[in-house]
């Protein structure tokens, strides 16, 4: 089973929330790529390496998942995604939610800001998908 | 097929005799037959097509390389043999015995075809009776009964091995088979194939081990004589060789003719050694130098990129003739390296037999991969002609591709049976940025000159910014691809 050291070790941090190792597959045969589920409360993270890219997601299988650099940057504008990088540098993700830890927690357990939150991720992956496809 | 069966079940029966073999495997039997008929399946596949009179004749691919196709014919031979025995008796695919295997056929395929009469059809045939013969040797030693002298009499009882008995094609069951009779005289007749096609292995088999070299000389010049052989190197593995017996003359002119099966039993010893060698490929080294080293020491490259280029031979000439056509070797290797990232080739022999496909793709693609168990220099674009050509005759495409983020997009190919891209993370790691994209994008390239229905696993809203997946997208964009309305595919916009 593939270990959060082996995959964001950024996020140690997070065992020390009470985040332990749930769920986690690890495919050496198809470019390494692994995920790894650290389950707690109040939200999880899901830890996903894809083609040697690491990426973050915060929720849980009974509420979803949303992609954590979308979260950071509803939960502070001042947050940017130049800032963050594409992808995304799991350094960086480690280091801006252990400084939000709260103001992310909250987020997922207010259904009116979780509300906000889904029509700022929708403009956002429409900006993205605008920016590949070309809009419309 | 048959005949494999029969031959493996003679060789049990005897191994039992001698106390070399305890107990008679009807799997290993089955295996022999089974492997044998998977051979002419797979290279019937990929080598020939079949003609208006309803037989088959060798591709214009075929005609047109001869020598690459008997390489690739040799490798998906080799390979095929080693997996269908691999499916039926169980254990572990011995990757370098299978490259040693493929090496095999392919010297003593380029030896048959060195007649002057010889075509490539030809060629590719005697290679298939190269890698029968090779797989009737195997035989022997799978049933731990060495070629001793044939003092068992041997006659044929028949057996049967019941439909479906191992979950094959239907028409690989109803074998029949011998089975051992102990109360038979002498055969004078051996059948070559159980020999690997070597007259010295014969001699050696019926003179015993305590023979002395000028005795099996004399006896291979008889075997030569007695059965009017011209060449040893042509002599099929069906072919039944008459042996001397006490009233046969001394050897004369056979002896002389002797002296190339000498050289062939050393080029094949040859051979072993180098594909034993490069097997490890960290004596390949990562400089020019520690390559060129390397080539020099093994002559595998050189072999094999002489055996391509007979006019412009790497092993001769001055040195620095010599280094110039490295160097172009080189440039060439890194090219040919770069495309074979795109898809299988570059894939773990064990997930090579996991691929998602079926049938002929499957041994074309399985067969491909055994070159590089012996190709670490200049010969992988034959593993790439081989597969393109495979795919040129639509045995190697299934006309599905499926692009999207871990896990989905890995899940859903293997329910459809559909395409991937796939590098193991050992070679990823080891490629940089532009060398994961340029893979990325040929194998892109390859997907839309196809004509791939191009699915995809991941939800749109789902896309993660900056990933390979998205940058895919933007590339199938540029090409005309956009989302479908249900968003599960790409399609060229304006309809296809």
């Amino acid at each position: 089973m593939i270990d959060l050291v082996d995959i964001a070790p950024a996020f140690s941090f997070v065992i020390n929330k009470g985040l332990t190792p749930s769920t986690a597959t690890y495919d050496p045969q198809a470019f390494g790529n692994a995920s790894l589920v650290m389950a707690g409360t109040p939200f999880s993270l899901r830890f996903e390496r894809d083609r040697g890219q690491v990426f973050v997601d915060v929720g849980s299988d009974a509420v979803g998942w949303h992609k954590l650099e979308y979260v950071l940057e509803f939960v502070d504008n001042s947050i940017t995604q130049k800032q963050l990088g594409a992808p995304p540098d799991v350094a960086v993700l480690a280091s801006l939610l252990q400084g939000h830890w709260a103001k992310v927690a909250h987020l997922l357990s207010d259904r009116q800001e979780m509300s906000q939150f889904q029509t700022f991720a929708k403009q956002k992956t429409a900006s993205l998908l605008g920016g590949i496809f070309g809009n419309p | 097929m048959l005949r494999a069966a029969a031959s493996n079940a003679l060789t049990q029966g005897i191994g039992n005799r001698t106390g070399l073999q305890h107990g008679f495997s009807w799997t290993s039997v089955a295996a022999s037959g089974l492997a044998a008929g998977a051979m002419k399946v797979a290279n019937d596949a990929l080598f020939t097509d079949v003609n208006a009179a309803g037989g088959r004749t060798s591709t214009a691919w075929v005609s047109d390389n001869p020598t690459k196709a008997l390489l690739a014919s040799s490798s998906v031979s080799a390979l095929v043999s080693a997996t269908t025995r691999l499916a039926v008796v169980g254990g572990r695919l011995n990757w370098e015995a299978v490259a040693a295997d493929a090496l095999s056929g392919f010297v003593q395929g380029q030896m048959g075809r060195g007649g002057a009469s010889s075509s490539s059809s030809n060629g590719l045939r005697e290679a298939e009776l190269n890698r029968e013969d090779d797989l009737y040797a195997q035989s022997w030693q799978d049933g731990r009964s060495a070629p001793a002298s044939r003092d068992a009499g041997v006659s044929a009882g028949l057996g049967k091995l019941g439909s479906g008995t191992y979950g094959l094609d239907a028409s690989l069951t109803g074998l029949d088979f011998m089975t051992v009779d102990p109360t038979k005289s002498i055969p004078a007749t051996v059948r070559a194939g159980d020999y690997n096609g070597s007259l010295e292995r014969i001699a050696r088999a019926q003179l015993g081990s305590g023979a002395s070299q000028r005795e099996i000389n004399n006896y291979v010049g008889q075997l030569f004589e007695v059965n009017g052989i011209g060449s040893a190197r042509t002599i099929g593995g069906n072919r039944e060789i008459t042996l001397p017996d006490a009233n046969t003359q001394a050897a004369t002119v056979g002896l002389g003719l002797y002296g190339r099966d000498i050289a062939y039993g050393e080029s094949l010893k040859a051979v072993a050694a180098q594909a034993a060698t490069v097997s490890n490929a960290q004596e390949l080294g990562t400089t020019p130098a520690s390559k060129w080293d390397f080539l020099n020491r093994t002559g595998i490259s050189g072999a094999l990129y002489d055996a391509m280029n007979p006019s412009l031979p790497l092993r001769a000439g001055p040195t620095q003739e010599r280094l110039a056509m490295y160097s172009a070797l080189e440039g060439r290797q890194q090219a040919i390296a770069r495309a074979d990232a795109l898809e299988a080739p570059m894939v773990a022999p064990d997930d090579l037999l996991n691929l998602p496909i079926k049938g002929a793709a499957k041994l074309a693609v399985v067969g491909g991969g055994a070159l590089l168990g012996i190709i670490k220099g200049g010969g992988r674009e034959v593993l790439v002609d081989a597969l393109e050509h495979g795919v040129a005759k639509g045995v190697a495409a299934e006309g599905k591709t499926v692009l999207g983020h871990y896990p989905e997009y890995k899940s859903l190919a293997e329910s459809l049976s559909a395409r991937r891209f796939n590098i193991p993370e050992s070679a990823w790691n080891k490629m940089s940025e532009a060398e994961r994209w340029g893979a990325n994008q040929k194998f892109l390239d390859r997907m839309i000159s196809r004509g791939d229905d191009v699915i995809l696993a991941t939800p749109l809203d789902k896309v993660r910014p900056g990933s390979y997946f998205a940058r895919e997208l933007e590339y199938m964009s540029g090409r005309g691809y956009g989302p479908s309305a249900d968003g599960t595919r790409l399609i060229l916009q304006g309809g296809r």
